[in-house]
C-alpha cells in the first residue's frame, strides 16, 4: 500500500526555496482518478435522487393511471437505438484509451471522435423526441397544463375556455397567409357545438352520475383516446342510432310545421291583399268633409282574421323555432360524428390541435420524464464539451491517464442510461 | 500585515513584474491553499456579521413587538411608520437561517479550516488541485450575489423558511428563484471542496502519516467531506426539481393543484412531503457537517493545553464514523408532525437515539483527556472547554426530542430554536472562536491579546447561556417560533419580559463580538510575533513557518509518530513533534524554534 | 504523474473482452426490447424484475469491463457498495411516504387526484368490440 515516490506539481512550476514534497498515496493511482472515482459516486447519488423521484412518484401514482409508453408518444425503437449508440460509444471511447495508451495517436483521435459523432447522434434522436412531445402538447405548461388527470366538468371547462380563445384568434386573424384556417375553423366550430356544447348540456341536464362520467369520457375519448374502448363506441353508436331516430321522429314534423307555415303565410298574403283591396275601394269614397268612411263589417272581420292567421303564423314559427333548437344540436352532433368517430388516434392527433386532454398522471409523467432525460443528456453535452477539448490535443501515452478518466465519465452517463432506457421507455 | 505575510509572497514573486497583477494573483485569484482558506475565513466572518445583525432584527420584534425599529425602521419601512411588516420578519428569520448555515458555519469549517489546515496537518505542499481549489471558492460569490439580489426583491428577500418547504416555497415571489439559485452554487462549491479534501488526504500524505497517525481535525474534515459529497448532490437535485416548479410548471413538490387567488396556478400530481425527505437528507447529515469538523479542531486543542494524549484516539475516529454513518440515516426525525408514515418515523427515532451512544463517546473521551492533565487555560482551551459544555446541553435536549411524542408537542416551539443553537452556536461558533484563537499564530504570524480574548470569552459564554437557556422554558410553554407576533394569544403574553431578557443578552452578546473584532485586526499590527510553534504543539503544521511560504514546507515531512505525544514519559520535554526524528537530529533537520 | 505502474489500468490487449462485452451488451438490450413486447409483461412485477435484472448486468458489464473495475484493488468495493447502499435506502426509505402516498389522501385530494380511466368489467354491460366496431363504420 504504501508506495512513496515523488510528485512533482506541474502547477506550481518553481516556488524559492520550498522542496518538492514526498507523499505516500493511499491508493494506487493518480490523483485525477481518485476524483473523478469520487465524482462519480457524488454523481451516483444526484441521479439516485432523480431516478428515486421518479420511482416513488409512478409506482405511487394512483392504481392504473400511469401512461402507458404509447400513450404519451413514446417510441421503443427510438429509445433501444439510442440505447445501441451509447453502448457503441462506450466502446469507442474504450479503444481510443487503449490507442492512446500504446501511444497510436491517429487511432485514438479518430475513435475518440467517434464517441463525439454517436453522442451527437444520441443527441439528435433525443431532440426528434423532445420535439414529438411539444407537438403533441405533452409537457409541463404555465398556468395549466394540456394534460388533465381526469375527465371531469373542470377538464370540459378549460377546454371550452381554450377553445374560445383559439376560435377568436383564428376569427381576428383574417390574413389569406393561412389558407388553411377556414377548414380548421370549421373543424373549431364542430367540436364546439357538436362536442363542447353538447357534453357541456348532457352533463348539466344528466342526474345519472353513469350518465354524466359516460358522456365526459367519451368526449375526452375523442379529443384523445388512451385506449380502445369498447364500451364507449357502444354508446357512440348507440347515441348515434337513438340521435338518428329522434333525428327521423322530428323532420317530419318539422316539414309538417313548415309546410303549415307556408300555407298560412299564403292565406296572409291572400288576406293582406283582399284589405287592401277594400281600403283602397273604401279609400276612394271620400265624403264633402274630406273624411273616409268607416270601414265595412266585411273589412273589420277580414282585419280581425288577419291579425288571427298573424298570431297562428306567429305560433307555428315559434314551434319551429323550437324544433330548430332541438334539431340543430342533434344535427350537429351527428354531423360530428361522422366528421370524428373515425378517428382511431383521437381529433387532437388527427387536425394537430393541441386542445386539453385527459391524460391521467400525464403530468406528472411528463415532469419525471423531462426531468431524468433532461439531466441525463446535459450530462451527455457536458462530455462532449470535454472531447471538444481533447480532440486538438495529442493523446499520446501522457494523456492516456486523462483519457480514462473522460472514459470513466462517459461509462457512467452510459449507465444512468441502461437504467433509464426500460424505465422510460419498457415499462 | 505586509511582513506578517511576507512568506506567503515570497513564493509567488517570480509570476508578474506588475504590483496590481501580482496582488491579484496573489491574494485574490490564488490557487494557494492558505489564500483560499482565508478567503473563505474573511467572507465568511463578513456574513456572520450580516447573519447576526439579522437575528438582532429577530429579537428586537419580538422583545418590543411592532414598535418602532432602531436606526433601520425609519428610513426601511417609512410607509408603514417604521414598524417592521410581518413579511419582513419571515424574510429575517429566512434568512438569518439560510446565512448562517449556508455562508457561515458550513464555509468557515469546512472552507477556511479545511482548506487552510489539511494540507499543513498532513505534509502536503498544497490541495491535490489548486485550481478547482480556487473554483470552489469562487463559485461563492455568484452565491453571495444571489443573496444579495433577493433582498432586493418585493417582499425583501426569500420568506419560506430555510427549509423552504412547498407548497409556500412555491408559491411565494421571486426572491426564492435566487434563493435557491444561490444554494444551487453553495452546493457545487462544497462539492469541488469536498472532493479535493477527499484527494488531498486519500493521497498526498507525508511519508510516515499514516491514517491513523493524523490529527483529529484532518479526519473530521475527511469524514465531513464524505458527508458533503454523499448528501449534497441529493438536495442540489432537490433544488433543481423546486426550481423547475417554480418556474418550468412541474408539479414535483405540488400536490393536485395549488390555488391562489382562485385560478389554479400549478398543474400539480407530485407529493409536497418528497421535498421534505430529500431536504432532510441532505440537512441532516449538514447538521453534522456543521459540527464534525469543530469536534476534530476542539479534540486537537483540548489535547494540547491538557499536555496530554488524547483519551481515545481510535474510538474517536470510529465514533466520528458512526456519527456520519448514522447521521445519514435520521433525517425523518424532522418531519414526525408532517403526516409520515409511523413505522418509519419510529424506525427514525430508533436511529436517532443511536447517535447519542458515539457522541457519548465522544464527550467522556474529551473530559477523560481533561482529567489529571496539566490544564493551560488560554483562550482557545477555555473556547474548547465551553465547547464541550454547550454540546452536552444541546445533544441532550436532541435526545430528548428524539421520541416522536416529546417532538410532536414541543415541534416548532422555541425548545427546537435553543436545542439547535446550543449546538450551532453555543458548540460550533465557540470551537470555530477556539480554533481561530488557536492557529491565528499560524495564519499571521501573531499571536492574539490573550486578555482581550478571555474577556471575549467570557462575555460570549455568559451571554450566549441567557440568550438561549430560557429559550427552553419559553419551549415548555409552546411559544411557538416563526411567529413574527405570538403574544396575539393571551397565554404567550406574560412571556414577554422574559423575552426582552433574552434580547437583552442578545444584544450584549453581539457587542461582545466586537472585542473579537478588535483583537483580531489590532493583532495583526501589535500581536506577539509568534514563532513556527507557539503552542508546543506536536502536529505538523506547527513545524512550518509561521506563516508558511507558498509551498508550506521549507523541508521534507517525515512522521514518525501520532500527533498526541505531550508529557510522555521518556522525555523532558512534554511535547514530542511528529516530525522529530528518533534518532539523534541531524544538521539538515530543522528543529523548530519555541514560540 | 510519470507512473510505471500497471495495476490500475487492464492488459494492453483488451479488444477481445471489450468486442464481447459489448456483443453481450447488444444482445441484453434485446433481450429486454423482447421482454416488453412478449408475454412475460402480462405480469407486469415478473416483467419490470426482468428488466430491472438485465439492466442490473448491463451496468455490471459496463463497469467491469469498460470502466476497469475488474483490474481494480480492494478499493473498489469501499467506493462502490456504501454508494449503493446508500443510494437503495434513500429510495427505499421514500416508499412508504411517497410510494404509498393514495393510500391516505384525503378526500380533497381523492377528489383531484388522477383516475383510471379503464374499460369497466361489468359482463354483459357491452357487445364485443369487432360487433360495435363494425356498426360504427356501416352507420358513419
Amino acid at each position: 500500500m504504501v508506495n512513496n515516490k515523488i510528485n512533482p506539481e506541474p502547477d506550481h512550476g518553481s516556488h524559492g526555496h520550498a522542496v518538492p514534497l514526498v507523499y505516500q498515496q493511499a491508493l494506487p493511482m493518480s490523483r485525477g482518478k481518485v476524483a473523478i472515482w469520487l465524482f462519480l459516486s457524488t454523481e451516483i447519488m444526484f441521479f439516485t435522487a432523480l431516478i428515486g423521484t421518479y420511482i416513488v412518484l409512478r409506482f405511487g401514482a394512483p392504481e392504473g393511471t400511469w401512461p402507458t409508453p404509447s400513450q404519451v408518444g413514446v417510441m421503443e425503437s427510438l429509445g433501444a437505438l439510442n440505447t445501441f449508440v451509447l453502448i457503441c460509444s462506450s466502446m469507442t471511447i474504450v479503444f481510443s484509451y487503449e490507442a492512446a495508451k500504446s501511444d497510436r495517436i491517429r487511432a485514438a483521435r479518430s475513435w475518440l471522435l467517434a464517441t463525439m459523432l454517436l453522442a451527437f447522434v444520441f443527441l439528435g434522436i433525443k431532440g426528434v423526441e423532445y420535439t414529438s412531445k411539444y407537438t403533441h402538447g405533452i409537457y409541463p405548461q404555465f398556468p395549466r397544463s394540456l394534460m388533465h388527470d381526469r375527465p371531469d366538468v373542470y377538464y370540459v371547462s378549460n377546454f371550452s375556455a381554450q377553445l374560445k380563445k383559439r376560435i377568436a384568434d383564428l376569427e381576428s386573424n383574417t390574413s389569406p397567409a393561412n389558407d388553411h384556417d377556414p377548414a380548421t375553423l370549421e373543424t373549431l366550430y364542430l367540436i364546439q357545438s357538436g362536442l363542447v356544447n353538447w357534453t357541456e348540456k348532457k352533463v348539466g341536464m344528466s342526474d345519472d352520475p353513469n350518465m354524466k362520467r359516460m358522456a365526459l369520457e367519451s368526449f375526452a375519448h375523442q379529443i384523445h383516446p388512451l385506449s380502445k374502448r369498447p364500451d364507449i363506441d357502444k354508446y357512440l353508436v348507440d347515441e348515434q342510432a337513438e340521435l338518428l331516430g329522434k333525428q327521423q321522429e322530428l323532420e317530419p314534423q318539422l316539414t309538417q310545421l313548415e309546410a303549415d307555415l307556408a300555407k298560412l303565410q299564403q292565406q296572409l298574403v291572400a288576406l293582406s291583399d283582399e284589405i287592401a283591396q277594400l281600403e283602397s275601394d273604401r279609400k276612394s269614397k271620400v265624403d264633402a268633409n274630406g273624411d273616409f268612411p268607416e270601414p265595412g263589417p266585411e273589412e273589420l272581420q277580414q282585419t280581425a282574421l288577419l291579425e288571427s292567421t298573424e298570431q297562428k303564423a306567429k305560433t307555428v314559427t315559434d314551434s319551429i323555432n323550437t324544433f330548430h333548437q332541438r334539431l340543430n344540436p342533434i344535427n350537429r352532433r351527428l354531423e360530428s360524428h361522422s366528421a370524428f368517430n373515425q378517428f382511431e388516434k383521437g381529433v387532437n392527433e388527427h387536425f394537430h390541435l393541441k386542445l386539453p386532454m385527459v391524460i391521467p398522471s400525464g403530468n406528472t409523467w411528463a415532469n419525471t420524464y423531462f426531468l431524468i432525460t433532461g439531466f441525463h443528456a446535459l450530462h451527455v453535452v457536458l462530455g462532449i464539451v470535454v472531447f471538444l477539448f481533447l480532440l486538438p490535443l495529442e493523446l499520446n501515452r501522457r494523456r492516456a491517464k486523462i483519457m480514462e478518466n473522460v472514459g470513466l465519465y462517459w461509462h457512467f452517463v452510459d449507465i444512468v442510461w441502461i437504467f433509464l432506457f426500460p424505465m422510460i421507455y419498457l415499462f | 500585515m505586509t511582513d506578517t505575510l511576507k512568506n506567503i509572497e515570497t513564493g509567488n514573486t517570480g509570476r508578474s513584474g506588475n504590483p496590481i497583477l501580482r496582488f491579484l494573483g496573489t491574494y485574490v485569484f490564488s490557487s494557494d491553499h492558505k489564500i483560499i482558506g482565508l478567503q473563505f475565513l474573511f467572507s465568511s466572518l463578513i456574513w456572520f456579521a450580516i447573519g447576526g445583525m439579522l437575528a438582532l432584527a429577530i429579537r428586537w420584534q419580538l422583545a418590543f413587538p411592532w414598535s418602532d425599529m432602531p436606526i433601520f425602521g425609519p428610513t426601511l419601512f417609512a410607509s408603514e411608520g417604521g414598524q417592521i411588516p410581518g413579511v419582513f420578519y419571515n424574510m429575517l428569520f429566512t434568512m438569518h437561517a439560510t446565512i448562517m448555515i449556508f455562508f457561515v458555519i458550513i464555509p468557515i469549517l469546512s472552507g477556511a479550516f479545511g482548506n487552510y489546515l489539511i494540507p499543513l496537518m498532513i505534509g502536503a505542499e498544497d490541495m491535490a488541485f489548486p485550481r478547482l481549489n480556487m473554483f470552489s471558492y469562487w463559485f461563492m460569490w455568484p452565491a453571495f450575489a444571489c443573496m444579495i439580489l433577493s433582498f432586493t426583491m418585493p417582499g425583501f428577500g426569500p420568506t419560506s423558511g430555510w427549509t423552504s418547504y412547498p407548497t409556500l416555497s412555491l408559491i411565494t415571489g421571486d426572491a426564492q428563484n435566487f434563493w435557491i439559485l444561490g444554494l444551487i452554487f453553495v452546493g457545487i462549491s462544497s462539492m469541488i471542496g469536498s472532493i479535493n479534501y477527499m484527494t488531498t488526504i486519500l493521497q498526498m500524505r507525508a511519508p510516515g502519516m499514516h491514517m491513523f497517525r493524523m490529527p483529529m481535525t484532518v479526519w473530521a474534515m475527511f469524514i465531513t467531506a464524505i458527508l458533503q459529497a454523499f448528501a449534497l448532490p441529493v438536495l442540489t437535485a432537490a433544488l433543481f426539481m423546486q426550481l423547475s416548479d417554480r418556474l418550468l410548471a412541474t408539479g414535483f413538490f405540488a400536490p393536485e393543484a395549488i390555488l391562489v387567488n382562485d385560478t389554479t396556478t400549478i398543474s400539480g400530481g407530485g407529493e409536497p412531503l418528497l421535498w421534505q425527505h430529500l431536504f432532510w437528507f441532505y440537512s441532516h447529515p449538514a447538521v453534522y457537517i456543521m459540527i464534525l469538523p469543530a469536534m476534530g479542531m476542539v479534540s486537537d486543542m483540548l489535547s494540547c493545553f491538557a499536555r496530554k494524549p488524547l483519551f481515545g484516539y481510535r474510538p474517536m475516529i470510529y465514533s466520528l464514523t458512526a456519527i456520519a454513518g448514522l447521521g445519514f440515516v435520521v433525517w425523518g426525525h424532522h418531519m414526525f408532525v408532517s403526516g409520515m408514515n409511523r413505522i418509519l418515523a419510529i424506525s427514525f427515532m430508533v436511529s436517532t437515539m443511536l447517535i447519542a451512544l458515539p457522541s457519548g463517546i465522544k464527550v467522556f473521551n474529551w473530559l477523560g483527556t481533561l482529567w489529571g492533565g496539566r490544564l493551560f487555560l488560554t483562550t482557545p482551551m477555555l473556547f474548547s472547554i465551553g465547547f464541550v459544555s454547550m454540546f452536552i446541553i444541546g445533544g441532550l435536549s436532541g435526545i430528548v426530542m428524539a421520541a416522536p411524542p416529546v417532538d410532536i408537542q414541543i415541534h416548532d416551539t422555541y425548545f427546537i430554536v435553543a436545542h439547535f443553537h446550543y449546538v450551532l452556536f453555543g458548540a460550533s461558533v465557540l470551537g470555530v472562536m477556539g480554533a481561530i484563537y488557536f492557529w491565528y499564530p499560524k495564519m499571521f504570524g501573531r499571536k492574539m491579546n490573550e486578555t482581550l480574548g478571555k474577556i471575549h470569552f467570557f462575555l460570549t459564554f455568559i451571554f450566549l447561556n441567557g440568550t438561549f437557556f430560557p429559550m427552553h422554558f419559553l419551549g415548555a410553554r409552546g411559544f411557538p417560533r416563526r411567529y413574527a407576533d405570538p403574544y396575539r394569544f393571551e397565554e404567550f403574553q406574560d412571556l414577554l419580559p422574559l423575552n426582552q431578557f433574552i434580547t437583552l443578552c442578545a444584544f450584549l452578546m453581539g457587542a461582545a463580538q466586537l472585542i473579537f473584532l478588535i483583537n483580531f485586526f489590532g493583532s495583526l499590527i501589535w500581536g506577539k510575533k509568534a514563532g513556527r510553534n507557539p503552542w508546543n504543539a506536536n502536529s505538523l503544521e506547527w513545524s512550518a513557518p509561521s506563516p508558511p511560504q507558498h509551498g508550506n514546507f521549507d523541508f521534507q515531512p517525515q512522521v514518525y509518530r501520532g500527533p498526541y505525544e505531550y508529557s510522555h514519559p521518556d522525555r523532558v520535554d512534554d511535547y514530542w513533534p511528529q516530525i522529530e526524528s528518533p534518532e539523534p537530529p541531524d544538521s539538515n533537520q530543522i528543529s523548530p524554534p519555541v514560540g | 504523474m510519470e507512473s510505471t505502474n500497471t495495476t490500475d489500468s487492464p492488459p494492453t490487449s483488451q479488444r477481445k473482452v471489450f468486442l464481447i462485452v459489448f456483443g453481450l451488451l447488444v444482445v441484453l438490450t434485446g433481450i429486454s426490447f423482447g421482454v416488453a413486447n412478449s408475454s412475460i409483461m402480462d405480469d407486469r412485477i415478473i416483467g419490470w424484475s426482468v428488466m430491472v435484472g438485465i439492466s442490473v448486468c448491463k451496468a455490471m458489464l459496463v463497469a467491469t469491463f469498460f470502466m476497469h473495475l475488474w483490474w481494480e484493488q480492494a478499493w473498489k468495493y469501499a467506493l462502490t457498495i456504501p454508494t449503493l447502499f446508500m443510494g437503495c435506502m434513500l429510495v427505499l426509505l421514500l416508499v412508504p411516504d411517497i410510494g404509498m402516498r393514495t393510500d391516505h389522501y384525503p378526500r380533497s385530494r381523492q377528489m383531484l387526484s388522477p383516475e383510471s380511466i379503464t374499460v369497466p368489467d361489468a359482463p354483459g354491460d357491452e357487445s364485443p368490440t369487432p360487433n360495435s366496431e363494425s356498426t360504427t363504420r356501416k352507420e358513419s
